[in-house]
């Protein structure tokens, strides 16, 4: 640091300038190792780079005109060699190099080689600049809840992050939300682009052409009135509809968390606002059949329905997403069950709402363990039908507040997921969003995560996860096996299957520091004779694979052992019995 | 009268069918209340019986508001976007003293 100084004092101020820059860069980037902390990082972790920039490469300047001199070029040359980095291109008469580690080192290494030598005038990461994805669309300032700028007197940057997400993803035309609610106006101007058509199905015909069992079923079903019309008499599912994707940039009104989706409109609220049981899972099962992983659900009813959790596990079989109200009681869900937010099926996703200072709305109810995450539900904008109903508005948009108006946010946030991970399923996307929240102290305690809904996180997610495993049932029960990270859950999966098979989640763990990964076996039972067992084969951290007889695992026997006790670890062994608890003491460079 | 004879009915079933001693007529789900329509509805109207029982209500309430006393016949939903504790579909309003 001394030397820096010593350095940066003997140059002109215009380099001083640079190096100002440079040396803020460093206080930000290097290793607590490299150089002495400044007193507001962490002293424990290593120093990152902020700003987005291109991996294991930097933008390198030596003093003076070192390359129009052959004597001096091959001394910048002798240089590179040394640090063992390559000159990827040089700026033609500015002397300045793009530079890559020829071993593959990480940014923050290639800098403090060159920082460290007084030849060099100024080194910095090749940052990579986007053009940020702000909508036209002209009602778009009021929308707290993608852009908190304090326009409604809350907390700038309390948002879920949308204007960061759409820079990377706006969503995509193959990923179909069924929105199952009261109906969609499918002639809205700011939805009708983004609406779902059945594509087997031939309008007018009176036959049933994809043989689904409904016919004409072009826009979805009205399972209130039992007919093809899913057209919104009430206002609330046009609502939720324009949460979750009404279309993105197109100078019209409000922007939907997913700019480019297929809205499925599935009716089984009718006009006055009720609907029933057997409507609902007839609308559940028909969205995850024809084609929607995910399903958003702004309803509920409180007691418990055979026939909905029934259709919310076929939902899972087929791959569908449900994200579902957390209830506008103000109750505690763990001890006053809501249903379906406190349905045990694995792809169910509950949702309170927030508000635009990230507390807990006043109504919203909660549960440590049956509400997943928080999403903004107070004086949300969106749109509704300008027809005559309880929710129209001559404007076609209105302000509502309530938990239903937060699970859409959670609704097309799963979709920009979907479009940026095809490959992730239900319960690898509702993982990700729950791995990826903001956490608040209003949802520590009163949410599974303690957070909110931060979709730019949730896209921007970097690491993998996947566990080999198999299990054994006990009663036709199967192992389920949570991943967790530094204590955290980041996964939970139903390890259904007596072959080997991946079990994978994606999370947004911050790269270049260790972790530890606790694979853990949450429901072990005995029945005589049978024993449930959970079997794993291995762990991979991205591309670095652990063995459970590898250094750094230890291994806790579960039945009350507190303590990782490192018994039951045989070298050699390609798969581990066990009933407690690996843990994973995972090194930096996995990450 | 008016509003007996609409609530007929629920009367009779009412009557054959339970002793009724809070005052609610119980009939195969659905329910004839008197109480007061009051803040905190979240996303339905709240209502509040004169036993102090907590409802959200759905459908046409013509034009009552908050704080006016009201007699319902309504009948319990399986599922809404209320939310909000039990809900129920009003078949019929009108105002009391």
């Amino acid at each position: 640091m001394d030397r820096l100084l010593t350095h940066l004092s003997s140059l002109p101020r215009r380099a001083i300038v640079a190096g100002v820059c440079f040396l803020g860069m460093m206080m930000s980037s290097f290793t607590a190792a490299a150089l002495p902390p400044p007193s507001v990082s962490s002293p424990t972790l290593p120093f990152r780079i902020q700003a987005e920039h291109v991996p294991g490469e930097i933008i390198v300047k030596f003093r003076g005109k070192p390359l129009s001199n052959p004597v001096a070029a091959r001394d910048v040359a002798a240089v590179h060699a040394a640090i063992e980095a390559r000159v990827v291109a040089t700026m033609p008469f500015t002397h300045v190099q793009r530079v890559r580690g020829a071993r593959g080192q990480a940014t923050e290494a290639l800098m403090a080689a060159y920082a460290r030598r007084a030849d060099v005038e100024f080194v910095e990461p090749n940052y990579i600049f986007h053009v940020q994805a702000t909508p036209n669309d002209p009602r778009f300032p009021e929308q707290w809840s993608l852009s908190n700028t304090g326009q409604t007197g809350g907390t700038p940057g309390v948002d879920i992050g949308a204007l960061k997400a759409w820079d990377r993803q706006k969503g995509n035309a193959g990923v179909i939300v069924a929105d199952i609610d009261t109906g969609v106006d499918y002639t809205h101007p700011d939805l009708a682009a983004n609406m779902w058509v059945n594509a087997g199905e031939i309008a007018g015909n009176g036959i049933d052409d994809d043989g689904n069992g409904y016919v004409d079923d072009v826009r979805g079903w009205d399972f209130a009135n039992n007919d093809n019309n899913p057209m919104d008499d009430h206002g609330h599912g046009t609502h939720t509809a324009g949460t979750i994707g009404a279309v993105g940039n197109n100078a019209i009104g409000v922007t939907g968390v997913a700019w480019n989706v297929r809205i499925m409109p599935l009716k089984f609220i009718s006009g006055s606002g009720s609907g029933t049981s057997f409507g609902a899972a007839q609308a559940i099962v028909y969205a995850a059949r024809m084609g929607a992983r995910i399903s958003s659900n702004s309803w509920g009813g409180g007691a418990f329905s055979q026939t909905i959790e029934n259709a919310i596990a076929t939902a899972n079989q087929l791959g569908m997403l449900f994200v579902v109200a957390a209830g506008n009681a103000n109750a505690n869900n763990d001890t006053t069950a809501s249903f379906p937010c406190n349905s045990t099926q694995p792809n169910v996703l509950c949702v309170a709402a927030t508000d635009s200072n990230d507390q807990k709305a006043s109504f919203s109810s909660y549960g440590a363990l049956n509400v997943d995450l928080g999403a903004p539900g107070v004086s949300i904008l969106s749109t509704v039908p300008t027809a005559s109903c309880a929710m129209c508005s001559s404007s076609g948009y209105r302000f509502a507040s309530g938990t239903s108006m937060a699970t859409p946010h959670v609704s097309g946030a799963a979709a920009l997921v979907r479009s940026q991970f095809p490959a992730l399923g239900a319960v690898e996307i509702k993982n990700l969003l729950m791995s990826s929240v903001d956490k608040v102290p209003a949802l520590t305690g009163r949410t599974v995560t303690g957070g909110r809904l931060n979709v730019a996180r949730a896209v921007s997610a970097a690491t993998a996860i996947t566990v080999t495993a198999r299990g054994t049932p006990v009663s036709g029960v199967y192992p389920i096996m949570q991943v967790r990270v530094d204590g955290q859950v980041i996964g939970s999966f139903n390890v259904n299957s007596d072959a080997y098979a991946d079990y994978a989640v994606t999370a947004p763990l911050t790269p270049g520091v260790a972790h530890n990964v606790d694979v853990v076996f949450t429901n072990d039972a005995y029945v005589a004779p049978e024993d449930r067992n959970l079997i794993v084969q291995s762990l991979r951290v991205n591309a670095t694979t652990l063995l459970p007889t590898a250094s750094g695992v230890t291994y806790d026997r579960g039945a009350g052992s507190a303590a990782f006790d490192g018994v039951d670890v045989i070298a050699g062994q390609s798969g581990m019995w066990w009933n407690g608890a690996l843990r994973f003491a995972v090194p930096a460079a996995a990450f | 009268m008016r509003i007996l004879s609409r609530f007929a009915p629920v009367l009779l079933l009412g009557i054959a069918s339970c002793a009724c001693a809070n005052g609610v007529v119980d009939k195969a789900g659905g329910l004839e209340l008197t109480g007061a329509l009051i803040e905190g509805g979240v996303e339905c109207q709240l209502f509040q019986s004169n036993e102090g029982k907590k409802y959200t209500l759905l459908g046409n309430l013509k034009g009552f508001k908050n704080g006016d006393r009201v007699r319902i016949v309504g009948e319990k939903v399986e599922a809404s976007f209320c939310m909000q504790g039990e809900t129920l579909s009003v078949k019929a309003i009108e105002s009391v003293k």
